[in-house]
């Protein structure tokens, strides 16, 4: 048995163009249904992490990391920065593992606020004498920060974001 | 040497509406007119962003508006060097200029692009001026969007990142434009925010990664000291390449984690090699930079011309990296000898013919969007570059292209888990042919090419093709079973694709035992016109990920039969 839901005769269409094809015949949806966004191109390091626990205030949390990469990459080393470095604290990351192309570390973090931000990892290497380095990042907020996403604005005046300029003006008369 | 050229001409029509006002002002009027530019920080392979060789750049394309009273009075566009002009601003009078981070063109060819801030209500970004007199002389106001960086960190607003954003869109429509000048560019929506991160949740700005999604626009990360991608200029293009796949193209990619090495399906591959390939075009570098991390100093990169002594392990027709390469030596005019080939690459077709083999069979065909149509369009087109077209498949261990299909492929890779003698008992063929009426025997759904850095989910051959004709438009019966011997109870899926991306799924979780393997069956009975059908089918467990409840459970095997009652 699969976990899943029955979805018999669910139609789909994964990436097209509605104005170029005639509307599907009934059952038929445009939905589409099994489409995973793939994400950025990566290269030779392969990076995945696991959380011991939801981050709590004052608790230590151990953050696995594991890195796989491919033969020639040389000088693997790894960095932690949280990004509100006074609402953590942050253990070295402390080598559980090394050969064979996978490495792993455990990093301990104590959140010491609910909103604790994040946690940049980044496992950098080199190959063929050039710096690659691949990054995750860990979100260190408690349950209790996460509130409702907020609701986007609705219809009205068009909302802009004034970011400032550096003018430089000339009056000829 | 890259393909650097572009179209005066098309410069010019970008440049629109700006740079008027040598002629005199009206009465009571005056010229106000200016620059409007912005921080170019460059991304630099193996050292990030490096922000000491900022460089002041034109923000090219965008609209500017004249303000009295806080009231947009007036508006024009940046001309190609960012050069703006209000022929007939009223004299004495306090007035402002704000620039819009939006480019917006209509007629033919148009496009509306514009930068928001997904974590403030969808709000648009301007650069804002402050007021100024006009006096009764012209005047000149320039205005420039600074990075904001201030040594070590970022410690002012980060105005340049919209302009630095749009500045990558300007570039990439002068691209399209060589090929189509009259491209009606769909509307479209960079989602940037310095709260942008890349994880995945449920709090304001937690985006999960750059990505383009087809109903929401090109969502970028702005966090600073993990990962920023305003200055990443391939990337944007990438996700841009994306865009154009699915507005003015066609992409069957399953999507899922990838990387350059990766023996992938080949629908993702391609995809994922036009969004690279098509950045170096539009940037006019070849090398691919994604910065990240402190003060944005470090970097993912790769070289598109895969030099000077990169030794691609798993080249071929489902591999990025290959795929990229190809269709990169097929654009520029780079006389190098791309590796595994002893014929330099004398190739170079430019974006015409690229795009229109994008444009028409890739989108057009019954085949699934894969590097086949692509390439057998470019033959057919050109049939005196034929030669030099395989040559430049056939360094990237791709036989010649003879059909959309990839007939007559003989790559099929470097399994990962079993011996390839046994993988090829079981995979050798792109598409398998079946009649209708008939069964056939032993389509085996395989985790064989298992990637070390992403997994089993959406690698080679974890879904297979199979390939009929209808004649008899009507109800049709496909049946999918599974054979003995199974690993774990199987579950077989099927999607029909029934040609122009419009796929049927169906995916009824079946009631078996391993000691059952005939009662592990998918059958549905959809309603088909005349012409070619592909059934994609595939072990569901098998594009699960390795971490999965339910992981792959590898080989398995089905027979397949397609019935007209």
């Amino acid at each position: 048995m699969t976990k899943r839901t029955a979805t018999a005769l669910v139609a789909l269409s994964v990436v097209w163009s509605a104005p170029l094809f005639a509307a599907p015949p009934a059952g038929e949806h445009a939905a589409p249904a099994r489409v995973t966004l793939p994400g950025k191109p990566t290269g030779p390091i392969g990076l995945e992490y696991h959380v011991a626990a939801a981050p709590a205030v004052g608790v230590p949390l151990a953050i696995d990391v594991s890195a796989r990469v491919e033969a020639e990459v040389q000088g693997l080393s790894i960095e932690a920065n949280a990004s509100a470095p006074h609402a953590v604290l942050v253990s070295p990351p402390a080598v559980v593992t090394a050969g064979d192309d996978v490495y792993t570390w455990r990093i301990t973090v104590v959140p010491l606020a609910v909103e604790a931000g994040y946690l940049s990892i980044i496992v950098a290497g080199r190959v063929d004498g050039l710096a690659q380095s691949r990054g995750v990042t860990v979100s260190l907020r408690s349950e209790a920060a996460r509130g409702p996403v907020p609701a986007a604005q609705g219809a009205g005046p068009e909302a802009l974001i004034a970011l400032p300029a550096q003018e430089s003006s000339l009056n000829r008369r | 040497m890259l393909r650097l050229s572009v179209s005066v001409a098309l410069i010019a029509l970008l440049a629109g509406c700006g740079g008027s006002g040598s002629s005199s002002p009206a009465p009571g009027t005056v010229v106000v007119s200016g620059q409007v530019t912005f921080d170019k920080v460059p991304a630099v392979a193996g050292q990030g962003l490096v922000y000491a060789q900022t460089v002041v750049q034109p923000a090219r394309g965008v609209t500017v508006e004249l303000l009295q009273a806080g009231v947009v009075s007036t508006s024009t566009t940046t001309d190609a060097t960012g050069n703006y002009s209000f022929a007939s601003a009223p004299e004495n009078t306090d007035v402002s200029i704000r620039v819009r981070a939006e480019m917006l063109r209509v007629g033919l060819p148009s496009w509306n692009f514009r930068v928001v801030d997904n974590v403030n209500g969808e709000a648009l970004y301007t650069l804002a001026g402050t007021v100024f007199n006009t006096g009764t002389g012209a005047v000149t106001r320039n205005l420039h969007a600074a990075s904001g960086w201030g040594g070590t960190s970022y410690t002012a607003p980060r105005s340049a990142a919209p302009f630095a954003i749009l500045d990558v869109a300007y570039d990439a429509v002068q691209l399209v434009l060589t090929a189509e000048p009259l491209a009606a560019f769909p509307a479209l929506r960079f989602h940037w925010s310095p709260a942008n991160v890349p994880v995945s949740g449920t709090a304001p700005g937690e985006i999960g990664s750059t990505r383009f999604q087809p109903d929401v626009g090109i969502l970028l990360v702005g966090a600073a000291d993990q990962d920023t991608d305003e200055y990443d200029r391939h990337v944007i293009a990438h996700e841009f390449g994306h865009y154009l796949e699915y507005h003015f193209s066609r992409s069957d990619s399953i999507g899922g984690p990838h990387a350059l090495t990766d023996q992938l399906d080949m629908r993702l591959a391609f995809g994922e090699a036009w969004g690279s390939a098509f950045a170096a075009m539009a940037t006019g570098q070849r090398v691919y930079v994604d910065t990240h991390s402190a003060a944005q100093a470090h970097a993912f990169s790769f070289d598109l011309e895969q030099s000077p002594s990169r030794v691609n392990p798993n080249p071929g027709w489902f591999n990025e990296e290959s795929l990229q390469a190809l269709l990169f030596d097929l654009y520029d005019n780079g006389r190098d000898v791309p590796p595994g080939s002893f014929v330099v690459d004398d190739l170079a077709l430019g974006f015409g013919p690229i795009w229109a083999a994008f444009t028409g069979e890739q989108r057009t065909t019954r085949a699934l969007t894969s590097v086949f149509p692509f390439v057998d369009a470019l033959k057919i087109a050109r049939p005196t570059d034929v030669p030099l077209i395989d040559n430049l498949t056939t360094s990237q261990r791709i036989a010649a292209v003879n059909d959309a299909y990839g007939t007559g492929q003989t790559n099929f890779g470097i399994p990962t888990k079993r011996t390839l003698l046994e993988v090829t008992q079981d995979f050798n063929t792109i598409y398998d042919n079946v009649a209708v009426g008939a069964t056939l025997q032993n389509v085996c759904s395989l985790d064989d090419y298992t990637s070390a850095l992403t997994g089993a989910e959406n690698k080679l051959a974890s879904r297979r093709f199979v390939r009929f004709t209808v004649t008899n438009p009507g109800q049709h019966t496909i049946t999918v079973r599974a054979r003995a011997p199974l690993n774990a109870p199987a579950d077989p899926d099927v999607i029909l694709h029934r040609g122009n991306g419009l796929a049927i799924v169906s995916e009824t979780p079946p009631s078996c035992t391993v000691q059952t393997p005939a009662a592990c069956v998918e059958q549905f009975s959809p309603t088909l016109t005349a012409g070619e059908h592909i059934i994609e089918l595939y072990e569901w467990s098998n594009t699960n990920a390795l971490d999965d409840t339910q992981p792959p459970i590898g080989r398995t095997c089905f027979d397949v039969t397609v019935t007209r009652p």
